[in-house]
């Protein structure tokens, strides 16, 4: 199966997924950190050298940092993240899943000088191509990754409001990728047609056949849908 | 469809997380990829160049790139095969050739040539074979509650495409002998018609990029409109709620599927192209190269001494006219007197701040030296830059412990007859004991005998290691007898075994026979 | 034990790990006087934040937080929550609780590993103890442990040096064949002795410029000779012969000229700092470089990482390198008022300190945990 996931495992025996990062995002923040490099690089055009041959010598100190340090300064102090990759919500992480640190950092900032190879990341993009996790060769030399950052969003279960629709337990055992689905359908079932989600709901046969002796009484004509639903109700915890 | 043969990972993905998946994909089936371009598009390209490329070479780069939306649908074919695991050869696209042509191919080249989210309404028409109206509703619905983020797809693919075209034209500019660069991009500031030869080279340049980054484009375009659908139309729902029912009623099933085929979905056959695009970016790279430095050539100075001279001496040089300017010299408007003023002492201000700075930033930088230089004279020892040792005496002695091990090793706390004791400790079953005061004494020995480097923390292995290595014992058999010992010590202490009374025995006397003299000769000197 | 007891039993536990993590939440608590105060505070700034369609919530479980006392967090012990939840997460997995709450454990353990086993500690106190560290004894060792690279280093770029210094004697046309006419006439009008602003001090200022200028330069070129050394070597060897001819011809031409007597005293005060950052700059990239053409017993690939470990320390401290010879170039080594002499006496200390300390510290390590205590 083709994914762009790769699972690190922590000593602790848990299981962590971290999503690789082609060179779209990523050129993408590479371009607004330019950007932000530019403009302070233009500002600073613009006052320093007022301040005569000092103002001069500032600037190309400035310039200096902003160049080789403004990425490794914020990936080790802003969890991995420079602005760019702030706002395309990406980070850097070792390839263990941990923080960079500064060896990796450095390492994967000042090889940016091979990859830029003969012209404006040609080499880069050619290592990601062919590297499985989408590194390039900073990457690999400094064993870093890019990685969707993750985030917990409070998840919403579409049919919270309604309550009538009674919680109940499914009467076989479902793997916990089954259950996420259930989940996932009841959180999603708004965005499909009626059709499809009952034509969906229909597909899970054995979840559908034995209704609970009490949903019967009530609700004699209850939907597949509304019965996926229940289960839902019943894994979300609401028993 | 078989969603089950599904080679991609299902489930709803962010767009950005599509696009890389997109590049898994293209990157994952390249060689067929690559193969079904050049068997396919290739020939086109190569006629279309025959003709046009010596008369009328931009019009030849033109037409490459107008036709982009004719060579999408043959990634588009080969994609949409593979990825439900149907065997897919170079003969199969030749086959559906044919019907790339019935897939709104006009529309594509014309009204919709410059969409850049041609990528992602390509899969409509060639796949869905959509057309007009029942098009636009599709990708309306397709569309709705979600941002898209073909746009980019578009932008970051035609970036790509420059780029990469640029850097293979530099690369091999950089590789050229240098007179050839330099004619090459004298070709282009000189309006003169560039060569054919570097025609074709760019062009064949331009195309191998493209036939790359135009893979790329449609995949993403592709997966981006995967993903819109396993979003609808909940496939990784489906996918899972199959399997969940195959696991426990499989006949049941075959009725639920009939039914499902007929409502929904695609139809994996053939097609034709259509689209649009606008890479206007892409125009300008072919013909264009970048400058080499210019190299002077090296010249000695006597002959360029006498060069100098004979170009000197030509008339050209010897011209001489006299030049008249004006100078306003009237009255100084007093207005434009006190600006300049203004602005000059303005400058000037800033620069004595500059001036000021400057100071402030080299005083402050040499008191950080001095700093700097001040705690590492202070903290020298604690630095252990170890320069130190070029003045101190080389060997440090260390104070012998008193304690290793839990063994008390001072010599006062002997008994006076240490076999002895030792061998009572032994009858009252007490070995460890026994065992314990032999080997402190053997060390306490060494330790008095010779000089010690232990440190505090020293084990018995790096006790043994100390007297087989690092000291010089009278005998050979006194370096043995310590291993033994060492071992029995060990044995009783941390493996709590008992050592056999023989051993014992012979641990003992051997004890007598290596330091009772030695105890003697030293008590000897103490007196 | 059903999942709404298992929540209850430790929902504490997660959410004071996940203040442990995002230490803004830390606003949220502020004991338990005013948590009636803060509930209704949080009520209207969700009412305005609804109005605003924009969620800006730091944590799903903002509410959950805003009861927990504070004291329980600053007592609160890191790793030993960090195995609990890790624990709680497999319990989940194996009761099958539901999926929401695998997930809610997951995304805290991911967090907290990456802060867990973060390799570095960037913050606090120890942040001084490594730097010092890191020049006491990492750099040093780092630079014995490869002597090798930094002898082939430096003969790749101490030897066009010399030689050209040497050969600019008998054939001075030579320099034309490294620089053009224009640098020579550049590089002559800076050192000539007759020139006006030899003899005369020059201010902070320009001093400062010149700073930026060789910070900016020269430490660009040492990051650059390392990086290109991923091109298995050729890079960084280029890199280096390059620089050894231009400023072997540079060094030769002006003494070949005459103008010994303003070059010498200028660049003996940093040449020690600035060639030998030079060399390791280039020993750090060999260093990588030929790990892909010589991995020994390790695969290529694992070669390459455990060299670029070692060559990344070598980089840093030769960047470091680079700063120092750039103060000492712009505010000594210019210097006018300084007879040529002391100079000449400054470089050749310099010179013997920089061998000396490669050569004899970090052989020991640095005892300052250890002092701190007495």
């Amino acid at each position: 199966m083709l994914d762009t996931i790769k699972i690190a495992e922590t000593p602790e025996g848990v299981e962590l997924k971290l999503t690789c990062v082609s060179f779209f995002a990523r050129s993408l923040a590479w371009g607004i950190d330019a950007l932000i490099q530019g403009f302070i690089i233009l500002l600073l055009l613009f006052v320093l050298p007022q301040l005569g041959d000092f103002g001069t010598g500032l600037l190309l100190i400035i310039f200096f940092f902003l160049h080789w340090l403004y990425p490794v300064f914020f990936e080790i102090y802003f969890q991995g993240q420079t602005p760019g990759k702030k706002m395309m919500k990406i980070q850097v992480l070792l390839i263990d899943g941990t923080m960079v640190n500064w060896g990796a950092s450095l390492l994967r900032n000042l090889l940016r000088t091979v990859d830029f190879l003969p012209f404006f990341y040609a080499l880069g993009v050619a290592t990601m191509l062919m590297s499985k996790d989408f590194r390039r060769l900073g990457d690999l030399v400094a064993n870093t990754i890019v990685v969707y950052k993750r985030e917990l969003k409070e998840k919403v279960l579409q049919n919270q409001g309604e309550t009538e629709i009674k919680a109940y337990a499914p009467d076989m055992a479902l793997s916990a990728k089954e259950q996420q689905i259930i989940l996932s359908y009841a959180e999603r079932v708004n965005h499909f047609s009626p059709e499809r989600a009952e034509e969906l709901a229909l597909l899970a046969v054995p979840l559908l056949n034995d209704l609970p002796v009490s949903q019967q009484q009530e609700k004699i004509s209850s939907s597949a849908s509304e019965r996926i639903l229940g289960i839902a109700n019943y894994l979300m915890g609401r028993r | 469809m078989n969603l089950e043969a599904m080679t991609l990972e299902v489930r709803p993905r962010n767009p950005w997380e599509s696009m890389d998946l997109a590049v898994r994909l293209a990157v994952s089936h390249w060689r067929l990829l690559l193969a079904s371009w050049m068997i396919c598009v290739f020939p086109l390209f190569l006629i279309i160049n025959i003709i046009l490329l010596n008369e009328h070479p931009y019009w030849a780069f033109f037409l490459v790139w107008f036709l982009k939306p004719l060579y999408d649908r043959v990634p588009l074919f080969v994609l949409s095969r593979v990825i439900f695991s149907e065997k897919t050869s170079v003969k199969d696209v030749l086959n559906a050739i044919p019907s790339f042509f019935k897939t709104g191919l006009f529309a594509s080249l014309t009204l919709y040539r410059l969409d850049p989210g041609r990528a992602f309404s390509l899969p409509v028409r060639q796949l869905e074979h959509l057309q007009g109206k029942a098009r636009r509703n599709r990708m309306n619905a397709l569309r709705r509650g979600y941002n898209n983020r073909e746009i980019w797809l578009f932008i970051l693919c035609a970036h790509l495409e420059t780029l990469v075209s640029w850097g293979l034209i530099g690369m091999i500019l950089m590789m050229l002998p240098v007179d050839m660069a330099i004619q090459g991009v004298e070709a282009i500031f000189t309006d003169d018609e560039p060569e054919f030869l570097s025609n074709a080279v760019s062009m064949l340049m331009y195309f191998s990029v493209m036939m790359i980054v135009e893979t790329l484009y449609i995949s993403g375009g592709f997966v981006l409109y995967l993903n819109r659908r396993i979003i609808l139309e909940g496939w990784d729902i489906e996918l899972v709620f199959r399997k969940l029912a195959q696991r426990k009623h499989a006949h049941k099933l075959q009725t639920i599927i009939t039914v499902l085929f007929c409502t929904t979905f695609f139809l994996f056959a053939s097609s034709m192209p259509q689209k649009a695009q606008a890479a206007a970016q892409n125009a300008s790279s072919a013909y264009e190269k970048i400058l080499p430095p210019v190299a002077v050539p090296a010249v000695s100075p006597e002959l360029s001494t006498e060069t100098i001279k004979q170009v000197m001496a030509h008339p050209a040089f010897n011209r001489f006219k006299q030049v008249e300017t004006l100078e306003y010299t009237g009255e100084i408007d007093e207005n434009k007197k006190d600006l300049d003023e203004t602005r000059s002492w303005l400058s000037k201000t800033f620069e004595t701040i500059g001036k000021t700075l400057a100071f402030v930033f080299e005083v402050a930088l040499w008191l950080l030296a001095l700093t700097i230089v001040f705690l590492l004279v202070k903290y020298w020892d604690r630095l252990q830059l170890g320069l130190g040792s070029l003045f101190k005496a080389k060997k440090k002695t260390t104070e012998m412990p008193d304690m290793l091990f839990g063994l008390d090793l001072r010599e006062e706390s002997l008994p006076e007859d240490v076999t002895e004791q030792a061998l009572a400790f032994y009858k009252q079953r007490d070995y460890r004991a026994a065992l314990a005061l032999l080997y402190r004494a053997t060390l306490a020995h060494l330790v008095k005998n010779y000089e010690f480097n232990l440190p505090k923390g020293a084990t018995e292995g790096d006790c043994l290691e100390w007297v087989t290595e690092k000291l010089s014992l009278s005998s050979e058999a006194e370096i043995i007898y310590f291993i033994d010992l060492t071992r029995a010590w060990q044995l009783t202490a941390y493996a709590h075994q008992m050592i056999p009374e023989a051993q014992m025995e012979e641990l003992c006397l051997q004890w007598s026979v290596h330091y009772k003299k030695q105890a003697n000769n030293s008590g000897a000197r103490h007196e | 034990m059903n999942q709404e007891q298992f929540i209850h039993a430790h929902e504490q536990q997660w959410l004071i790990l996940e203040v442990l993590l995002n230490p803004s939440l830390k606003s949220l608590l502020k004991g338990k006087a005013e948590n009636e105060l803060k509930k209704s505070w949080l009520e209207s700034w969700k009412k305005k934040r609804a109005a605003k369609k924009k969620p800006l919530q730091k944590s799903p479980n903002e509410e959950k937080i805003a009861l927990l006392e504070p004291d329980i967090i600053y007592q609160a012990d890191f790793p030993g929550l960090y195995r609990e939840v890790c624990q709680h997460l497999s319990l989940a997995q194996s009761r099958r609780y539901s999926p929401y709450l695998i997930e809610r454990l997951n995304f805290l353990i991911s967090q907290a590993h990456q802060v867990f086993y973060r390799q570095s500690h960037v913050h606090g106190e120890s942040a001084l103890a490594s730097l010092i560290a890191f020049f006491t004894t990492t750099f040093p060792q780092a630079v014995r442990s490869e002597s090798q690279w930094v002898w082939f280093s430096s003969l790749v770029f101490y030897l066009p040096l010399i030689l050209m210094i040497i050969l600019i004697q008998f054939w001075p046309e030579f320099v034309y064949s490294v620089m053009s006419p224009d640098t020579v006439s550049g590089m002559e009008a800076m050192y000539e002795p007759q020139a006006d602003h030899i003899g005369r001090e020059r201010g902070s200022d320009s001093d400062s410029k010149m700073f930026g200028f060789y910070i900016f330069n020269n430490t660009s070129i040492g990051f650059r000779t390392f990086a290109t050394g991923l091109l298995l070597g050729v890079g960084s060897i280029l890199t280096l012969l390059f620089n050894g001819l231009h400023i072997g011809s540079a060094a030769g031409h002006l003494t070949q000229i005459g103008y010994g007597g303003t070059f010498w005293p200028f660049v003996s005060g940093h040449s020690a700092l600035e060639l030998t950052a030079i060399a390791l700059s280039g020993a750090a990239g060999l260093k990588l470089g030929f790990s892909l053409l010589m991995p020994g017993r390790k695969s290529r690939y694992q070669a390459m990482l455990d060299a670029a470990k070692i060559s990344v320390k070598i980089m840093g401290g030769a960047a470091v390198m680079f700063f120092i010879a750039a103060f000492v170039e712009a505010f000594w080594s210019s210097s006018q008022s300084v007879p040529a002499n002391i100079k000449y006496a400054v470089g050749i200390a310099m010179w013997l300190m920089v061998f000396a300390y490669f050569a004899f510290s970090g052989h020991e390590q640095s005892d300052w945990p250890e002092d701190d205590r007495r």
